[in-house]
């Protein structure tokens, strides 16, 4: 511990400004351009061809926006988001388990390497955390999970939760920046845990969680864990009227079919894979899902028998 | 942690990159510039208050820090003697880089105090128990400031020698705050 704990923090937080400003500048700049050429061009096309309505439009704002909230690009990899992944490899961060052995765990998902683990220093806690394909995965005492690169970069955070007969625990993955997180209950006191290394574990017994906010340096950014610990309920149900983003290149080649006798054309079906995004991995009851294929159809004009 | 067992110039180079590494260095050298500011000003409020602004100093150029000769503890000493300057000519302690770099006011507390208080002479101390080659260099380029060429034809050595006299005094320094 230094003398002087509260400068070496601010430093460290002034330092972390430093390094996300020019470098998130510069990415987003580069991932930008290409991208937004395309967007006009699949814009005018889409405009053009009156396939896509207001509501869609809508749909690529909402986007924008989710991308924003997370302040990472597209092509962020894990080592540009957790800082821990930077860090030199040390004896403290090893496992104990092999690359030969990585092929007999049951459950391992793809690009699973437990070789590359990094151990977090948490007092009392055994924690680490591994790559695996477009994902993170951890281990904490009683839990587990492996959120995918795609959340953390929009979100900035996967929180994980899990039950013991010790009562409840709080943890999870934060990319480089947020130097807190605030757990707060309606009728309870604010609780800060730190960061270290990317990751938070707050031990809960049996306190209750309402909220969670992170902090960046130099910031307050809210999530909307309302309720963080309710009853388990079935998933929703698929919002139809939900925003969805076409992915480029995902478009499915024409779509004939007839409805209620009458002939339609869907040109471009445009689709997203569901986003499964368990809290944590290993939640079954916080399990959320948005994301559905969809298509905008015209009717086509009756040139014989349809199919 | 691995950033606390990396060199010096590791840890300044990439630094803007990766705040730890910068955490690890500031730990890693914090006492020796509260000792040396306490030695000069004599009151621990101020001698953290121009540590703060050395630190913000070196974080601000950290990116630009390159070894050539001098160890990053001499580059880290030049900015501390150029911020006591700075502030001896301005009477009052500079706060540029912390401006520039947007810096919070660090808010010390009376325990913070009472540590940095209780470096008063202890560096001193320890660069009298150093060998007598070592501690004339490291007296004459930290504490009397002097350019190595001109503690080198005084010592009737090469620049070198001397560079290597300071930078060993001060790796046993370092050695010796630790363990206390």
């Amino acid at each position: 511990m230094s003398r002087l704990p509260e400068l070496e923090q601010e430093l460290v937080a002034t330092a972390a400004r430093l390094s996300n400003t020019p470098r998130r500048f510069e990415r987003r700049a580069r991932a930008l351009i290409p991208a937004l050429a395309l967007a006009c061009l699949v814009a005018a096309a889409l405009v053009a061809s009156g396939l896509f309505d207001a509501d869609e439009a809508g749909v690529h704002r909402g986007g924008a926006r989710a991308a924003a909230s997370g302040g990472f690009p597209a092509d962020a990899t894990l080592e540009d988001m957790l800082g821990v992944f930077r860090r030199p490899q040390t004896a403290a961060d090893d496992m104990g388990i092999k690359k030969d052995q990585m092929n007999e765990i049951p459950d391992r998902q793809p690009g699973e390497d437990f070789t590359k683990s990094r151990r977090v220093e948490w007092p009392g806690v055994r924690i680490f955390l591994w790559p695996m394909r477009d994902g993170v995965c951890y281990g904490v005492p009683g839990g587990s999970g492996c959120p995918p690169l795609d959340a953390l970069r929009r979100t900035g955070v996967s929180i994980g939760g899990g039950s013991g007969p010790e009562g409840h625990s709080l943890y999870g993955v934060v990319v480089d920046g947020i130097r807190e997180v605030v757990l707060t209950a309606k009728d309870g006191p604010e609780l800060r845990v730190p960061v270290r290394e990317n990751f938070f574990y707050a031990d809960l017994k049996d306190a209750r969680v309402d909220r969670v906010r992170w902090r960046y340096a130099g910031q307050d950014q809210s999530s909307s864990t309302d309720g963080f610990f309710p009853e388990e309920t079935e998933p929703p149900p698929p919002d139809p009227n939900a925003s969805f983003k076409a992915i480029p290149g995902s478009f499915s080649t024409p779509v004939r079919f007839t409805a209620a006798g009458k002939s339609y054309g869907a040109d471009r079906l445009a689709e997203q894979p569901a986003e499964l995004f368990a809290a944590g991995g290993t939640w079954t009851g916080r399990m959320q899902y948005t994301g559905f294929a969809r298509a905008s159809a015209r009717p086509l004009p009756t040139t014989g028998q349809a199919t | 942690m691995a950033w606390d067992e990396a060199p010096d110039e590791a840890l300044l180079q990439t630094a803007r990159r990766e705040p730890a590494a910068f955490g690890a260095f500031y730990r890693r050298h914090e006492d020796r510039v509260l000792s040396y500011f306490l030695a000069r000003v004599g009151e621990p409020e101020v001698a953290a208050d121009l540590t703060a602004e050395t630190f913000a100093a070196a974080l601000s150029s950290s990116h630009r820090f390159r070894r050539r000769k001098e160890p990053a503890v001499a580059w880290l000493f030049g900015i501390a003697r150029n911020t006591l300057a700075m502030s001896r000519r301005q009477g009052r302690v500079e706060a540029r880089a912390r401006n520039k770099l947007g810096m919070a006011p660090v808010v010390l507390t009376d325990e913070a105090m009472e540590r940095v208080a209780q470096l008063d002479g202890t560096a001193l101390q320890l660069v009298g128990d150093l060998p007598p080659e070592q501690r004339s260099a490291v007296k004459a380029r930290i504490i009397d400031e002097r350019d190595y060429a001109d503690i080198a034809k005084d010592m009737r050595c090469s620049e070198a020698v001397v560079r290597k006299r300071v930078s060993r005094a001060l790796e046993t320094l370092r050695d010796q705050m630790e363990e206390r």
